[in-house]
C-alpha cells in the first residue's frame, strides 16, 4: 500500500466499521479540507475499484475507557473509478479542488489546501495508473516520496519541503563540526592563536596585581619586600604592558588572517558550487536575494569568527582567571561584587528585545525608503512623462519622516538605557567600595588598602566579559542560521547532473532527435506533452508558436539546463544525459532572447565562446552577426565597454553580439531562439543571409513567432500549449489548412492592411 | 475611451449561472456565438448574439482586495474571458448566492482573530492561531515579505507551503496579538 500519512487508528476503526477493507487499499492520503471548503480531516482511501472520502475531525473524548480518539466522520463519499476518468488536481489560489469526469459531469471530488497538493497529484496518478495497467508502480511514487516531508528524528513536518531542516532537531555541534573543519587547515594557526589568548589573559590578570597589589603593597608600604624600589616597579610595570601590547598585536593579526582566509575559502566554495548547480535552482530562488545572502552571511561568519571567537576564548578564560583570583584573595567580597550580576543580564535581555523590535521596524522602513528611491531612480522616464514628480515627492516625504522617526526612537531608548545598564554593572562596584572599606577598617577577611586597590581592579576587567556574555546568545543564534544556509547551498545537489561515465562527442554529424519528450517545471502542469521530431545533420528546422507555447524550453531540453521528465533527446543517436557537459556544450550553442552581456569589452564579450580565438575571427564572426558596422562606428571600435556600467547598447545591438558570440563558437548545432526579434526586418534578412551560408553542414534549430523569420527553414514544427499537433514543410503546412495556416493568414491579413502582399 | 472594446457584462438579462451536475458553476448567456475563431474562413460571418450554454465555468475576481464582490472575470477552461460581472449583488439572488459560493471556496483563506504565539527559529516564524475555521498552526519563512498589506489595515499572511491567511484590520487584533505581529510589520 502506498501511504502517502499515517493512517490515525481512528480513522482505521472508521473505514473498518464501514466495512472497507484498508488491508487491501492501494494508496491512503489525508487532507486538511472538507467541502465546502472549511479546516477538517479528510481521509482518501483508493482501492482497486473504488475511490473512498471520508470527511470529518478527529476527536479526542473522554470515554469509559479513558481518553478516547475518535474519527468523527460527518460526510463520506464513494466514488468509483470505473466510471471515472480525467481525474486532475484543479488548483485554485492557495488551495485545491481534485476533481473527475463522471459521464458528461465534472464532479469535485475532494479538497486539498497548499500542503497537500502533492499527495493529492500523487492519487491522481495512481488513478491513471489503475485504470492503464491495472496496478500502481509504487516504487515510482515511493521515490517521489523519499523526498520525505517529515524528520526521520522528531516526527514534525519540514516547515519548508524545499530546505529539509528540522527547526528543533537541527544538529548544531555537527554544524560546528563542519566549520570547525573548515579551520582544520588551519591547525597551527590556531594553536598558536590559543597560546596566545592564554598569555593574554594570564598577562590580564598581572597589571592589576603589578599596578596595585605590588605597588602598594610592597613598595609604598614601609616595610614591604620592595620597599622603595619605585623604579623598578614602573619598568616593571611598564614590561608588563609591553608584553601585553605584542600578544594583542599577534592574536589581533593572527586572528583576522585566519577568519579572512576562511570566509574567502567559504565563499569560494559557495560559488562553485553555485557555478554547478541547475538552472531550477536560481528560478526558485531571486537571484539578488542569493547574492545578499551568500555575502550577508559569510560577513557574519567572519565577523564572528575574527572577532566574536577571538573574544569568547579571551572572555572566557579572562573571567575563569579573574574570578579565581578574587576568590582566593577575599571570597566573601567576590560574592558581594557579583550580586548585582543577574540583575544586569535580566535587564540586558529585556532591553535586548526592545531594541531588536526598534531595529526590525527602523529596518522595514528603511528598505521601504530606499526602494522607493531606487524605484523613482530607475522609473525617472516614466514619472517625467506623466509629471508624477511632485506626488513623488509626497511619497518620499512620507517614507523618510517614517524611517526618522525610528532613528530617534531607537537613539533616544539607547541613551536612555545604557547609561542605567552600566549603572546596574558598576553597582557591583559600589558594594565592593562599601564592603571592602569595611573590611579594610575592621582588619577582617585578610584585606588592606593595597588588596582592595586590586580588587576593585579585578572587578573593572570582567565588566567587559560580562557584557559580551549578555550579547554572545543573539549573535550566536544568527552566526548558526548563517553558517546553516551557507552549508545549504554548499551540500546541495544539482538537479541536472552529468552521467557517470560521460561520452565525450567526435566528429559530430549534428543529427538531432526528440523522442516521445515529456517536461514539467512543477508537478501536475506539463509544459510539453508528448513531442518528437527529427532533424537531420544540416538541416534547419523551425520552431512555431504563439508565447508561451513551450517553444523554448525544448531547446532548454536540449542544451540541459534542464532535464526531460520522460522520453529522450539525442545527438547522433546517443541520449544527451549520456554526453559530457563539456562536449554537449561545445557542440551546441544557443543565442536566446535575453541576452546578457558581462562588464567588459565588446571583444570580451564576443570572445566569450572561444578565448583563443584571433582578433580576425572575432571580427569575422562580428560581420556575419551584422554587428560590424554598428561596432566599428563607436570611438572604441571593439574595445568598447559594455554591460553594468558601460555603454548602453539597444536590444537589436546586444542580440547581434550574442550572435556574433555563438558563431564565434562554430557549433555544429546552432540555436536560435527569437535570437533577431528586436531587429529590424532588412537587420534581419541581412543575418539570415550570412547564417544561412553559415549554417552549411551545420544543424540550426530557429524559434521565432515572426514567420518570416523562417522563410528558410527546411521544415516546421508547430507547438502550441505544449503539444505538437502538426510538422512538415511550409507548403504541406499551408495546404493542411491547421494552426499553421492560421498564422500564417493572420500575419499576411497584417501585411496586407499596410499594403504589402507576400 | 469608452466603447472601444466589447467587453460583455452579465447581468440578469443576458445571462442565466447556475449549479452543474457536480455543483461548479455553469453559465447560458445571451451573447455572440463563441467556440469561432477570430478569424473566420469565408468574410464576415453572422456575429449577432443569442442564447447559448457554455457549460462550465470558472470565476476570477479583478480586484479581489478592494472590491471582492464587483468586475467578476468569467473564464473558459483556457482562461479565456467569456465576459464580467460588474457586482454580484445586482445578479438575482440566488445567482449571487451560488457565485459567491464559489468565490469563497476558490479565495479559500481564513481570517485569524487571535494570535497565541509567534516564535523565531532559524528564519522561520512558527505560529499558533484561532481563526473563523479553528485552530491554525503553521510557518513561515522569510516573514517579513510573506505579511502583504493589502489596502487599509488588512493583512494577507502566506505561509511555507503557499496556503494564505487573512488579518481584516490588524489594529483591531485584542493587545496581546498585535504585540506579537507588531515585530513582523
Amino acid at each position: 500500500m502506498l501511504k502517502l500519512c499515517e493512517l490515525p487508528k481512528a480513522a482505521e476503526v472508521f473505514f473498518e466499521q464501514n466495512n472497507i477493507d484498508i488491508s487491501s487499499a492501494l494508496a491512503v492520503m489525508r487532507s486538511d479540507m472538507a467541502f465546502p471548503g472549511t479546516k477538517a480531516d479528510t481521509f482518501v482511501v483508493l482501492t482497486k475499484e473504488t475511490l473512498y472520502v471520508a470527511e470529518g475531525v478527529i476527536v479526542h473524548k473522554k470515554g469509559a475507557k479513558g481518553r478516547e480518539t475518535l474519527f468523527d466522520c460527518f460526510d463520506k463519499r464513494e466514488y468509483s473509478l470505473a466510471d471515472m476518468s480525467e481525474p486532475k488536481t484543479e488548483t485554485l489560489i492557495s488551495t485545491a479542488r481534485v476533481t473527475a469526469v463522471f459521464g458528461t459531469d465534472v464532479i469535485p471530488m475532494f479538497d486539498v489546501s497548499s500542503a497537500c497538493k502533492h499527495e493529492a497529484n500523487v492519487i491522481c496518478a495512481c488513478i491513471n495508473e489503475l485504470k492503464k495497467d491495472g496496478k500502481i508502480d509504487e516504487e515510482k511514487h515511493k521515490d517521489e516520496r523519499s523526498k520525505e516531508k517529515f524528520c526521520p528524528k522528531c516526527g514534525m513536518r519540514y516547515p519548508d519541503q524545499q530546505r529539509k531542516v528540522c527547526p528543533k532537531c537541527l544538529e548544531k555541534t555537527k554544524l560546528i563540526k563542519k566549520m570547525a573543519t573548515l579551520f582544520g587547515r588551519y591547525k597551527g594557526f590556531v594553536l598558536l592563536l590559543l597560546v596566545a589568548f592564554l598569555a593574554s589573559s594570564a598577562l590580564s590578570v598581572a597589571v592589576p596585581y603589578v599596578s596595585n597589589q605590588l605597588l602598594y603593597g610592597e613598595v609604598l608600604e614601609e616595610g614591604g619586600s620592595m620597599y622603595g624600589m619605585i623604579g623598578a616597579v614602573v619598568l616593571l610595570i611598564i614590561g608588563v604592558r609591553i608584553a601585553f601590547l605584542i600578544i594583542n598585536l599577534i592574536v589581533g593579526t593572527l586572528s583576522s588572517r585566519t577568519a579572512a582566509q576562511v570566509t574567502y575559502d567559504l565563499k569560494m566554495l559557495i560559488f562553485d558550487n553555485i557555478n554547478k548547480l541547475s538552472l531550477s535552482f536560481f528560478t526558485s530562488r531571486q537571484t539578488g536575494g542569493l547574492m545578499t545572502q551568500v555575502n550577508g552571511d559569510s560577513t557574519t561568519l567572519y565577523w564572528f569568527f575574527c572577532d566574536g571567537f577571538p573574544y569568547l576564548v579571551t572572555n572566557v578564560l579572562t573571567l575563569l582567571c579573574v574570578m579565581g583570583v578574587m576568590l582566593a584573595s577575599n571570597p566573601l567580597l567576590t560574592l558581594f561584587a557579583f550580586i548585582t550580576v543577574p540583575i544586569f543580564f535580566f535587564a540586558y535581555k529585556y532591553l535586548f528585545l526592545a531594541f531588536d523590535k526598534l531595529w526590525a521596524r527602523n529596518w522595514a522602513r528603511r528598505r521601504a525608503l530606499n526602494s522607493l528611491i531606487s524605484d523613482v531612480l530607475n522609473g525617472m522616464r516614466v514619472v517625467k512623462s506623466f509629471s508624477r514628480e511632485n506626488e513623488e515627492g509626497k511619497r518620499f516625504d512620507n517614507r523618510n519622516r517614517a524611517h526618522a522617526e525610528t532613528v530617534a526612537e531607537a537613539g533616544m531608548l539607547s541613551a536612555k538605557s545604557y547609561p542605567l545598564i552600566g549603572f546596574l554593572l558598576q553597582a557591583g562596584l559600589y558594594v565592593v567600595w562599601g564592603v571592602g572599606g569595611w573590611q579594610v577598617m575592621k582588619q577582617t577577611g585578610n584585606m588592606d588598602y593595597a588588596a582592595l586597590s586590586a580588587f576593585i581592579a579585578y572587578f573593572g576587567l570582567i565588566t567587559g566579559p560580562l557584557q559580551f556574555f549578555a550579547d554572545v546568545s543573539n549573535w550566536w543564534s544568527e552566526c548558526l542560521n548563517a553558517m546553516q544556509r551557507l552549508f545549504e547551498i554548499k551540500d546541495s545537489v544539482p538537479e541536472v547532473r552529468e552521467a557517470e561515465n560521460p561520452v565525450s562527442l567526435t566528429g559530430v554529424k549534428g543529427d538531432v532527435k526528440f523522442d516521445d519528450v515529456v517536461f514539467s517545471y512543477e508537478e501536475n502542469r506539463v509544459v510539453i506533452d508528448h513531442i518528437s521530431f527529427e532533424v537531420p545533420a544540416g538541416k534547419t528546422v523551425g520552431i512555431v508558436g504563439k508565447t508561451g507555447a513551450g517553444k523554448s524550453t525544448l531547446v532548454n531540453l536540449l542544451t540541459r539546463l534542464y532535464d526531460v521528465t520522460e522520453g529522450g533527446i539525442y545527438i547522433d543517436g546517443i541520449n544527451v544525459k549520456d554526453i559530457s557537459f563539456k562536449s554537449l556544450r561545445e557542440n551546441v550553442a544557443i543565442v536566446s532572447q535575453e541576452t546578457y552581456l558581462f562588464r567588459g569589452t565588446i571583444k570580451e564579450n564576443i570572445r566569450y565562446a572561444r578565448p583563443d580565438a584571433t582578433d580576425e575571427e572575432v571580427m569575422e564572426a562580428a560581420r556575419i552577426a551584422s554587428a560590424h558596422q554598428f561596432i566599428i562606428k563607436y570611438p572604441e571600435g571593439y574595445e568598447t565597454m559594455v554591460g553594468l556600467g558601460g555603454k548602453d547598447l539597444s536590444g537589436g545591438e546586444k542580440q547581434r553580439i550574442s550572435i556574433a558570440r555563438a558563431v564565434l563558437r562554430d557549433p555544429k548545432i546552432l540555436i536560435l531562439d527569437e535570437a533577431t526579434a528586436a531587429m529590424d526586418t532588412q537587420t534581419e534578412r541581412q543575418i539570415q543571409a550570412s547564417l544561412t551560408r553559415l549554417a552549411k553542414g551545420r544543424t540550426t534549430i530557429m524559434i521565432a513567432h515572426r514567420l518570416s523569420t523562417l522563410r528558410d527553414a527546411d521544415f516546421l514544427v508547430v507547438v502550441e500549449n505544449g503539444k505538437m499537433p502538426e510538422k512538415g514543410t511550409a507548403t504541406e503546412l499551408l495546404k493542411a489548412k491547421g494552426v499553421y495556416y492560421k498564422l500564417y493568414k493572420m500575419q499576411a491579413e497584417a501585411l496586407k492592411t499596410i499594403g504589402i502582399e507576400e | 475611451m469608452n466603447g472601444i472594446t466589447e467587453t460583455i457584462y452579465f447581468t440578469a438579462e443576458n445571462a442565466v449561472f447556475y449549479l452543474t451536475a457536480g455543483g461548479l458553476i455553469g453559465l447560458k448567456a445571451f451573447m455572440p456565438p463563441v467556440g469561432k475563431d477570430d478569424l473566420a474562413e469565408d468574410g464576415e460571418s453572422d456575429n449577432s448574439p443569442l442564447w447559448q450554454d457554455l457549460g462550465r465555468v470558472f470565476l476570477h475576481r479583478a480586484f479581489p482586495y478592494d472590491m471582492p464582490d464587483k468586475f467578476i472575470s468569467v473564464l473558459d477552461k483556457d482562461g479565456k474571458e467569456y465576459g464580467m460581472i460588474k457586482d454580484i449583488s445586482a445578479l438575482p439572488e440566488e445567482m449571487a448566492q451560488i457565485i459567491r459560493a464559489e468565490l469563497k471556496r476558490k479565495y479559500f483563506c481564513p481570517v485569524i482573530t487571535k494570535i497565541n504565539t509567534v516564535s523565531a527559529k532559524f528564519g522561520y516564524t512558527y505560529w499558533e492561531a484561532d481563526s473563523d475555521m479553528g485552530k491554525l498552526s503553521f510557518s513561515m519563512h522569510d516573514t517579513y515579505r510573506n505579511i502583504a498589506k493589502v489596502g487599509g489595515n488588512r493583512l494577507i499572511l502566506t505561509d511555507v507551503d503557499g496556503n494564505r491567511y487573512e488579518i481584516k484590520d490588524y489594529l483591531a487584533l485584542d493587545r496581546k496579538s498585535f504585540r506579537k505581529l507588531e515585530l513582523y510589520l
